[in-house]
């Protein structure tokens, strides 16, 4: 297929810069965005091979991942409410009920 | 030739909106970047003559992640995130590792064959009979039931465990 190289750097440039952002940043829904820009980079590797290849399985990958990050999206801004009750903030440093 | 443009302007369109949903300091235009990055991915998968992913992609990332990010940043009135970690002495580092990873991924897809096989389930013949919606149904609903009930008892499980989060302490 035509321009694949295209579509599998941009999707391993979305991967990086999401994991960039989760290592970076540190409001809690900021590195929430930066694993969803992951998830997107991941799903367009799978589509583009799913096209290059011809095969379905890839397709089907991506639905799953969608599903999987729709969840993630609902138990994720659970955490945060309760974070935020906690804490007073989403910092991700101000979270440490686990450190001793 | 205007395949070529429409494919550059989404990439770098694509680039752009995820760096910043990652460097913007305010929290409301970080999520609304990301949904411009959604839109482009959208449409990069278009491009990859995937329509119904690319509705998907609009309607579950555009659509309703998004506007539960939005919903959250109203709740818990936020404005202003909090400033990134000192790392960017770090950066010539990162930016070495991007390198050798792009070399390496692209180096890789240059290995794959150009042509693709006629025997997959995605032929042009199929395409135009039952587009791409009804081969992937017709493979949900047989090869792969296991795997789409479990997706279904995740969702499930998801909504149980996100309100019993999201209750208050008795």
């Amino acid at each position: 297929m035509e321009y694949q190289s295209v579509f599998l750097g941009l999707g391993l440039a979305l991967f990086l810069i999401g994991t960039a952002g989760a290592l970076v940043r540190r409001t809690a829904i900021i590195v929430f965005l930066s694993i969803e820009i992951m998830l997107g980079g991941v799903n367009l590797v799978f589509l583009t091979f799913a096209r290059s290849t011809q095969s379905a399985e890839g397709a089907f990958m991506v639905m799953c991942i969608m599903a999987v990050a729709a969840v993630e999206a609902a138990v994720g801004l659970a955490i945060f409410i309760r974070m935020y009750q906690k804490t007073g903030s989403i910092d991700v440093e101000r979270f440490n009920l686990l450190k001793w | 030739m205007a395949e070529l443009t429409i494919l550059s302007f989404f990439v770098i369109l694509s680039i752009l909106s995820a760096l910043l949903v990652v460097c913007t300091t305010n929290i409301v235009h970080s999520a609304l970047w990301m949904i411009v990055s959604s839109l482009a991915l959208a449409a990069l998968f278009l491009l990859l003559h995937m329509q119904f992913l690319a509705v998907l992609q609009v309607i579950v990332y555009a659509g309703a992640i998004m506007m539960f990010i939005l919903y959250a940043i109203m709740m818990l009135n936020l404005r202003m995130s909090s400033g990134p970690y000192r790392l960017w002495n770090l950066k010539s580092l990162g930016v070495a590792i991007l390198i050798v990873f792009m070399g390496g991924m692209l180096g890789l897809a240059e290995l794959m064959p150009e042509t693709s096989p006629i025997s997959g389930p995605f032929t042009v013949q199929a395409m135009q009979e039952v587009g791409d919606v009804g081969i992937l149904a017709t493979r949900i609903f047989s090869d792969y039931i296991i795997a789409f009930e479990l997706v279904a008892v995740l969702l499930t499980a998801g909504v149980v465990g996100a309100l019993a989060l999201a209750k208050k302490d008795r």
